[in-house]
């Protein structure tokens, strides 16, 4: 721990000196989004370290070592750092859903069909009904929906609770392979999750089309204003899978034929799929999520093996994803909404335990995993962020302040969910349960404290 | 889809299939086997895909896209420079003969001296304006692209000078690179980008001071954190947070990124680590494509039509073959008796390493705001001068070998025995430990 952290003042020393030579905004060779792109990652690791002596998880530390250093606490990293980091963030994405797809496999998975779907729907719609009821209560009360009319607060409300839904795939995919957790509970969890957030998008976009309805014309700023929703939607789901499905294709192909560095090529392909992604407006997250669902149950090359070669990349990939998730918070809003977002957390985690509690009843789940599944239910990041962003840029005057609302009490299930789930994970005994050959096991080329002696 | 992201879909597929295709063992074999470096066998494809790219018409290598690929690029030049810093290991140099360290600095100082001579009159025959010594910068920029040589082919060169001589020309290859950095390092320093807005304000020897301890210090750091790595995934993540962080400290400062890196690489070699081949193997594995992408990216700011170009690369590359020749004349009076013949020598230095372009885009990245066409006609330069001395490296063989002069290959019976007790020049004496904790 103290290694860690004499390392982590050394880096940050070594950043904020160079950062010292430029004015914040001015730039000589470029914005600097390599040496952000490095003190993020160095420093996360080390934070994840002090965490995991403080027996937290990792990811934690690497959100906190992004918020800390960010663009709101100690400024080291720009925001046009961060602008240019994007790119990273969506490769790490596709990268960290591509993992969860191939850990799902549904020939498995098939008797617990019933029990994920029916914890799904019923958390889902606890947590939306109950988000729903809270938001249609205190949005009167808030100063940027005093000129809108009751049907107008509602569709605000609406929104505010669909993104809210929003669960995280990310966060658990990383908890998990931090803690190399394997077991019934987590299986279950990273199936919900993942089933949870693709219904969380779907219904995004419907309830997105009920505001713009509700909302004059004008007033609904927009990208897609004009375009029929069923349009976008197709492209951006259906596309995504269906570039999701020959992204698997093709590196079904590449292991088959070539198999020599398999992990080079799927970061490579990602990182297509993220460049060009952007412009098609494809979503990276289910892009990954369904190449690697067709590696794992369709095609002939096992989910597992692509998790085995890209396993060098998924440590740094974590760690700057996270930490990037960790600078884009806004501590700022956060604290200016604290006490809605703090009511809003609350409401959502008693949603969700409660409707996952009773899903899992009448799916006549384990009593000792029902009781522990709500927790992995509850973590954020990602896909709420984004969506949380798309509220800002699409809804104006008003986006800009729910979405606000929205990052707040996205803050608190950022930084207590990992926690949670954490702990639930070691309650129900499945953390290190993994035993694969992997590169964890491999030592590093340090030298050992026994040939140190020697040496000397 | 709309046409023109259909195009970018194609476009960037396509050239990650060619960076798949060209990156397997067995187009290495065939580089191995004819002698020819990556620049031919792989570059120029690359380079004609990125020419073509960027055509307003064609429309895949977007100003957008090339944004993207900043930062990318940035740790490429850091990631190359790691790996030239780690050759530059001391136990190593201090086990080769006392009389190849003249060769390895005639070799590569004579070039350079040619290189900025010729090409200085020939920019300011362009018209390069003398103010601020613009065309000095550009010509001494060009000077260090001239130093290294590209690695040899140990199997072909074992056939035509011994085993013995070819490890030496091979260690030559491998260091001549350092004398190039030092070069671009001393540009960094001397001709600072100008830019009113920093708040630092040093003199030249200052400059020097801090590549010098910002190098020295991150190399110790990348050293501290490889040791506290836990597990191999965690000491490549470090290694790429290490990396990264220094090109990125160094391109901030705008230092010439390979330079820190190189010097942090270079602390590295020196300090104990327990597998130094096994780190420089992770490095070398990645360094192909790294070269890869930016023959991709050099290649859309490659203009083949400016005649300034083809005159820079003609000028470069005479003055880099006659300083080729040139020194190996000399290093053969002064160099150990086992090298082989000036001819033969200067034949195998001739061929332009890969590294070049690095140090090419190294200079690019800090200089691309002033006079870009300037910076155009350089890279022309090094490009096509690549290129060109390749083909006339294989015209000389082939002469060489139509006359019968040196190409004959040695019969296997002249090839000296291994002396077994001790150390080859590629053994070097690893004062490390192994893994069982014996020195």
């Amino acid at each position: 721990m103290i290694r860690a952290a004499l390392v982590l003042a050394l880096v940050a020393g070594i950043s904020f000196a160079a950062r010292s030579f430029l004015p914040a905004d001015a730039t000589i060779t470029g914005s600097g989004a390599a040496l952000a792109f490095g003190f993020l990652l160095i420093a996360a690791m080390q934070t994840g370290h002090i965490f995991h002596d403080l027996r937290l998880p990792h990811l934690t530390g690497f959100i906190l070592c992004g918020a800390l250093f960010g663009p709101e606490v100690l400024r080291l990293i720009t925001p046009s750092m961060l602008g240019d980091l994007t790119l990273v963030k969506k490769v790490a994405v596709g990268l960290i859903a591509l993992n969860a797809g191939c850990e799902l496999n549904f020939a498995r998975l098939r008797p617990k069909i019933r029990s994920i779907g029916l914890v799904s729907i019923f958390g889902l719609l606890t947590e939306f009904v109950l988000l729903f009821g809270l938001f249609s209560f205190v949005l009167g009360r808030i100063e940027f929906t005093a000129d809108m009319t009751s049907a107008q607060r509602l569709a605000v409300a609406l929104i505010c609770a669909t993104v809210l839904c929003a669960l995280s795939p990310a966060v658990v995919m990383g908890i998990l392979k931090e803690t190399r957790a394997v077991g019934p509970l987590s299986e279950m969890c990273l199936s919900i999750v993942v089933l949870a957030d693709l219904a969380v998008v779907v219904a995004f976009s419907f309830t997105e089309s009920v505001a713009r309805a509700v909302f004059p014309p004008e007033a609904a700023a927009s990208g897609a204003g004009g375009h029929s929703i069923f349009g976008a939607l197709a492209v951006h789901i259906f596309g995504s899978i269906a570039t999701g499905i020959a992204v698997g294709l093709v590196s079904a192909l590449y292991i088959r034929r070539v198999n020599q560095r398999v992990g080079l090529f799927v970061f490579a392909v990602l990182f297509v799929v993220a460049e060009i992604g952007g412009a098609l407006h494809l979503d990276p997250l289910l892009v990954g999520l369904s190449a690697g669902l067709f590696l794992e149950n369709i095609s002939p090359v096992s989910g597992h093996e692509v998790i085995h070669e890209t396993e060098v990349a998924a440590m740094p990939t974590f760690a700057v994803f996270f930490a990037v998730v960790g600078a884009e918070v806004h501590l700022h809003a956060f604290f200016t909404v604290a006490p809605y977002a703090a009511m809003a957390a609350l409401t959502r985690a008693a949603g969700i335990y409660a409707g996952a509690r009773f899903g899992a009843r009448v799916a006549k789940v384990d009593p000792e995993v029902a009781g522990r599944i709500p927790f992995g239910m509850f973590p954020q990041a990602g896909v709420a962020i984004g969506l949380a962003n798309l509220v800002a840029t699409s809804f104006k005057p008003w986006g800009p302040a729910a979405s606000t609302l929205i990052l707040g009490t996205i803050v608190i299930n950022e930084m207590v969910g990992p926690v949670l789930f954490r702990m639930a994970l070691a309650r129900a005994g499945e953390i290190g349960k993994k035993r694969e050959a992997s590169l964890l096991d491999l030592p590093s080329h340090a030298p050992t404290p026994e040939a140190d002696v020697e040496a000397t | 889809m709309h046409p023109d992201r259909l195009r970018i879909v194609i476009g960037l597929a396509s050239a990650l299939a060619l960076a798949v295709l060209l990156a397997q063992p067995k187009v290495k074999a065939l580089e191995q086997r004819f002698g020819v470096t990556v620049l031919i066998s792989a570059g120029v494809p690359f380079l004609v895909m990125g020419a073509v790219f960027s055509l307003d018409s064609v429309g895949i290598l977007t100003p957008q896209v090339l944004l993207d690929l900043k930062p990318a690029f940035e740790f490429g030049l850091g990631w190359v420079g790691f790996v030239v810093g780690l050759h530059f290991d001391v136990r190593k140099l201090d086990a080769l003969p006392a009389s190849l360290g003249p060769v390895i600095v005639l070799e590569s100082v004579v070039p350079m001296l040619t290189t900025a001579g010729l090409c200085a009159m020939a920019l300011l025959g362009m018209g390069v304006p003398w103010e601020r010594n613009a065309f000095a910068r550009d010509a001494l920029v060009l000077a260090a692209c001239a130093a290294p040589s590209a690695p040899i082919s140990m199997e072909l060169w074992e056939r035509r000078v011994g085993r013995k001589a070819a490890r030496m020309i091979d260690e030559v290859t491998s260091l001549d690179e350092v004398t190039g950095l030092a070069l671009l390092g001393v540009v960094a320093i001397l001709f600072r980008p100008e830019n009113d807005t920093t708040r630092w304000s040093l003199p030249p020897s200052a400059w020097l001071l801090v590549t010098l301890g910002l190098g020295g210090v991150l190399g110790i750091l990348t050293y501290v954190l490889l040791r506290g790595a836990r597990n191999a995934a965690e000491e490549l993540a470090l290694l790429l947070g290490a990396v990264a962080l220094s090109a990125g400290v160094a391109g901030y400062l705008a230092l010439s990124v390979p330079v820190v890196c190189a010097i942090a690489g270079a602390l590295l070699a020196n300090l104990p680590i327990r597998d130094l081949e096994g780190l420089k193997k992770t490095l070398l594995d990645v360094e192909r494509p790294i070269y890869l992408i930016f023959l991709l990216v050099v290649g859309a700011t490659w203009r083949p039509l400016e005649w300034q170009g083809w005159l820079l690369a003609t000028a470069f590359v005479l003055a880099r073959v006659a300083g080729k020749r040139l020194g190996a004349i000399w290093s053969k009076r002064v160099g150990p008796k086992e090298l082989p013949s000036a001819g033969m020598l200067a034949l195998a230095l001739a061929p332009q390493s890969p590294s070049s372009i690095v140090l090419m885009v190294s200079a690019a990245t800090l200089y691309h705001g002033y006079g870009p066409e300037r910076v155009r006609w350089a890279i022309d330069a090094v490009i096509i001068g690549g290129v060109l001395t390749e083909v006339v490296v294989r015209i000389l063989e082939w002469r060489r070998r139509r006359i019968g002069v040196d190409l004959t290959p040695i019969p296997p019976t002249r090839v000296p025995a291994p002396e077994a007790p001790r150390p080859q020049i590629d053994e070097a004496p690893v004062v490390t430990t192994t893994p069982e904790g014996n020195a």
